[in-house]
């Protein structure tokens, strides 16, 4: 018996068109199935038809029916299909309710009505299960992305759910993470379905390929026809290895030189002991490592936000970082104003940056009103419109789409010649595309050329 | 319910017996005012528990509560100068009277986690309690930048006398000559306050009613099945 | 010891330092309440300490001026129109002294309770009132992510070269955050109904039990409210 089953599902968010159109599918017991798709597609929107959110948490128009373990939709809430199907969102921060590791997996269990003796120990096993089990005791406030990530894992699988429903869920996460999260994905008895934007990993595990796009399933296969499928009509989401670096000459203007920097959080461990780096004009550099390993710190550091406590820096010119959470460029009312709040006003110039991150036409509208993938171009625009001559971008491809991805790294490199430019990144294939030469970070160890 | 009943008629109970006591024994004023701060602040949580509850709500509440406190790290650098008191007013005048009380109420209450609890602390949830209440009340009245932004001040005078009234009554004689030096103690802090109240509003106070007005509307979702 | 006895004992020592007569029993109750705060580790203690101490010395120095009590004139100040001429006598000493250990014995209460007691396991043994409790709860977890939120946007500001200067600079930064926050709240509504949230027949984790130290704590501070009370 199917697990779940989706007929002829419409639905339109509030006031919005059409996110899914006449959807049909089944999922069967213990599948893996992957879903991929260009940001906006209504991938996210499948993926929450499934757990009844849409639309009784969303509101909206709603055609069709969807079925899970005989469970129509319609009727049941999302609370009901609690411990059917369990999900993981993008962002693990917006899903922990407590502060004890403990007492947030049980949650769940509470809400489902879990006997009160056996609460703790299927909490511990599902923490064992997610590889989390020396979290125990720990508070949340406390813990990385990555071990934020296995809590939440854990906390579903505490609820033995017959579905997973997982958006995302690896955008946070550096490449060792994420191949140790995929294993236990792939090791469930449970139906999974995932959603990502780094097809790579993930078409490795799978035995299903959705692909959706304008609201619609354009391909439902098993892997190895859907591989064939991408190749031929959406190459950028194919699994790619990242490409031998072009070399060439560098040249001569230094417009950073960084030697000897350390640096430590106030209490913590020291960060970056006696690191180095240099920046010369016109080229790109990828500053890649594991998370933990400071490559943050020391993009913060070449711009000046951060205070070294030993070595020195130089820099020639103005610099300028670009963070890795866009929801912190969301300032102003008017997405113009927000550019141009870096320029002191100047609205021509704020014009011309977000005509040059393909944004024309954005000017009047709200930050906040913009998607995901239009406010990272929003941030990059606020970012470069003060044309520095060293510019740092952290985590610039988390949640972005293939297609996206090509575009920025062709935006990064047209623009280099005039500045040097750092790009902190995890994602090997974009860093080979878009950068001259790739740098690596280990922890608390000197940075290594490559 | 029943408990939340039972709850709320021991906190009335409590709060009678308390005055009766004050009434009886002014010296002793520290302590049975401190009872019926309790009894009020338990019949609050009282009330609240009879409310809706659904997610949506609840996680309005405690954000709301939790970025009043936690706004406090935007002027760290200025002593005395908090969100807290705008942020209550706004979620009052945008989300309504029980949303209010529970937004300044917890504010009170997640902010001293950070800062120290002490008997002040019931005070602190009346005294912002009372802020949603009114800002909730007097709605109509504050769609004006100016008119927010007043009452905002004034209601952060209100609540630093509030603390100010209770520490006089609890540790000092009771002489008017003490009360306007605990007054006169507290008046930098009290000024720094009020006029980072002042300032907060005339700066944000409008845009943050229209966003809690905007969230207030996704509160109750409508589905249109076809 | 349980969060609940504990927080009983402090209050009941409190309210005792409150309502005694005899300010011998005032400062037996601060000095209990010191040695239980230096229990605390250094670092967290030294603020609320000096603090408790700073309160209860103004009202040490405050108290003798503005009150006119007692015969045995220590000092004569200047004469104040309105107020009355000043001065301080050794019966408005010694109250100032009861008074501000009084002020002390709270503060110390208060300090000991901040210091010590692990709120997540107060909030969780409510037993009714479990709304405000969760709700108080999950407000505590998200302090810190809002903080780190407030202070990435002032960072964001710097990396683009945009100076946050003055109370006003920093005012015009509540609104993104509040804005930010409310994002925040609205995918948390949704993590917690796809967790079951609301779904009628909940139940709870099992509290571990109390102990006799519990127990014992609990009739303490019974019997340390009623020697008070009666005491006085």
């Amino acid at each position: 018996m199917a697990v779940a089953r989706v007929e002829r599902l419409s639905f339109a968010y509030p006031g919005g068109g059409a996110a899914l159109r006449d959807v049909s599918l089944a999922l069967e017991p213990g599948e893996t199935v992957v879903v991929l798709g260009p940001s906006g597609s209504g991938k996210s929107t499948l993926l929450r038809a499934l757990t009844g959110l849409v639309p009784h948490f969303h509101g909206g128009r709603f055609e069709g029916r969807v079925e899970i373990a005989g469970l129509d939709t319609r009727r049941a809430r999302p609370a009901d299909l609690a411990g059917t199907v369990a999900s993981l969102f993008q962002d693990p921060e917006d899903q922990v309710v407590f502060d004890r590791v403990e007492n947030e997996v049980a949650f769940g269990l509470e809400n489902i009505g879990t006997l009160p003796e056996r609460i703790a120990g299927r909490a511990r096993a599902a923490l064992a299960g997610a590889g989390a089990e020396h979290l125990l005791g720990r508070r949340v406030r406390e813990l990385s992305a990555g071990e934020l990530q296995r809590v939440c894992l854990a906390s579903t699988l505490a609820l033995e759910p017959q579905l997973l429903v997982l958006d995302e869920p690896t955008s946070q996460l550096d490449p060792l993470a994420v191949d140790a999260l995929l294993e236990l994905l792939s090791g469930l008895s449970a139906a999974v379905v995932l959603s990502e934007q780094r097809p790579t990993r993930p078409l490795r595990i799978c035995d299903r390929v959705l692909f959706v796009e304008g609201g619609r399933v354009v391909l439902d296969a098993r892997r190895e026809r859907a591989i064939e499928w991408l190749a031929r009509h959406r190459p950028a989401y194919l699994p790619r290895e990242p490409e031998p670096l072009r070399s060439g000459p560098r040249a001569p203007e230094v417009r950073l030189r960084a030697e000897g920097l350390s640096f430590a959080y106030p209490g913590g461990p020291p960060v970056l002991d006696a690191a180095g780096l240099e920046l010369r004009r016109g080229e790109v550099v990828a500053l890649v490592g594991p998370n933990g390993s400071g490559k943050t710190t020391l993009g913060k550091l070449a711009v000046g936000l951060l205070e070294h406590s030993a070595g020195t820096i130089e820099r020639f010119g103005r610099a300028a970082y670009l963070s890795q959470d866009p929801g912190r460029y969301l300032v102003c009312e008017r997405a113009d104003e927000e550019v141009a709040l870096a320029v002191g006003g100047d609205l021509q110039r704020a014009r011309r940056a977000l005509a040059q991150v393909g944004l024309s036409g954005f000017e009047h509208r709200h930050p906040r009103d913009l998607s995901s993938g239009e406010r990272e171009r929003l941030a990059l625009a606020a970012v470069l419109v003060t044309e520095p001559d060293v510019l740092v971008l952290d985590e610039p491809t988390r949640g972005v789409d293939p297609d996206r991805k090509d575009e920025l790294a062709q935006l990064l490199r047209a623009d280099a010649p005039g500045r040097a430019t750092l790009v902190v990144t995890h994602d090997l294939v974009f860093a080979a595309e878009v950068a001259d030469r790739v740098v690596s970070s280990r922890r608390a160890k000197e940075a290594v050329y490559a | 319910m029943r408990s939340a009943r039972f709850a709320a008629l021991g906190a009335a109970a409590a709060a009678f017996g308390a005055a009766a006591w004050l009434a009886s024994v002014p010296d002793d004023s520290g302590v049975s005012l401190l009872v019926v701060a309790c009894a009020l602040v338990v019949g609050i949580a009282a009330w609240l528990e009879t409310g809706p509850g659904s997610a949506k709500e609840l996680a309005l509440i405690a954000t709301l509560a939790a970025v009043a406190a936690a706004g406090r790290v935007l002027f760290a650098a200025v002593p005395g100068v908090q969100p807290v008191t705008v942020i209550v007013v706004a979620a009052g005048a945008a989300l309504g009277l029980r949303s209010g009380v529970a937004v300044g109420a917890l504010a009170a209450f997640v902010s001293n986690l950070f800062l120290g609890q002490g008997p002040w602390t019931p005070w602190q949830m009346l005294a912002w309690g009372a802020c949603g209440a009114i800002g909730a009340v007097a709605a109509p009245l504050l769609r004006r930048r100016i008119a927010f932004a007043v009452a905002c001040c004034v209601l952060g005078f209100g609540f630093s006398s509030f603390m100010d009234v209770w520490t006089w009554l609890a540790f000092y004689p009771h002489t008017w000559q003490a009360l306007a030096a605990t007054w006169a103690r507290g008046a930098w802090f009290d000024a720094a306050h009020a006029i980072g109240n002042l300032v907060i509003a005339l700066a944000v106070g409008p845009e943050l009613r229209r966003m809690l007005e905007r969230y207030g509307r996704r509160l109750h979702t409508e589905v249109v099945w076809a | 010891m349980s969060p609940v006895p504990a927080a009983a004992l402090l209050a009941a020592l409190g309210a005792t330092a409150l309502l005694a007569g005899r300010w011998q029993v005032v400062a037996a109750i601060c000095a209990l309440l010191l040695v239980v705060c230096l229990r605390a580790p250094r670092a967290r203690r030294f603020v609320y300490l000096s603090g408790a101490a700073a309160m209860a010395l103004s009202v040490f120095l405050v108290t003798p001026f503005v009150e006119t009590i007692g015969t045995h004139v220590l000092w004569t100040g200047p004469t104040i129109p309105v107020v009355g001429t000043i001065d301080v006598t050794r019966e408005e000493l010694g109250g100032a002294a009861v008074a501000a250990l009084r002020l002390l014995a709270v503060a110390l209460a208060s300090a000991a309770y901040t210091l010590l007691l692990d709120h997540d396991r107060l909030l969780q043994a409510a037993r009714f009132g479990r709304r405000s409790a969760f709700a108080a709860a999950l407000a505590t977890r998200l302090v810190p992510t809002l903080e780190r939120d407030a202070s990435g946007l002032i960072e964001a500001l710097r990396g683009r070269g945009v100076a946050v200067e003055g109370v006003r600079g920093h005012a015009r930064l509540v609104s993104p955050l509040v804005g930010g926050s409310l994002e925040r709240a609205y995918n948390l509504a949704e993590a917690m109904e796809a967790r079951g949230y609301g779904r009628p027949g909940a139940t709870r984790s099992p509290r571990p039990a109390w102990r006799a130290l519990d127990w014992g704590a609990l009739a303490a501070a019974a019997a340390v409210l009623t020697a008070g009370v009666l005491w006085l």
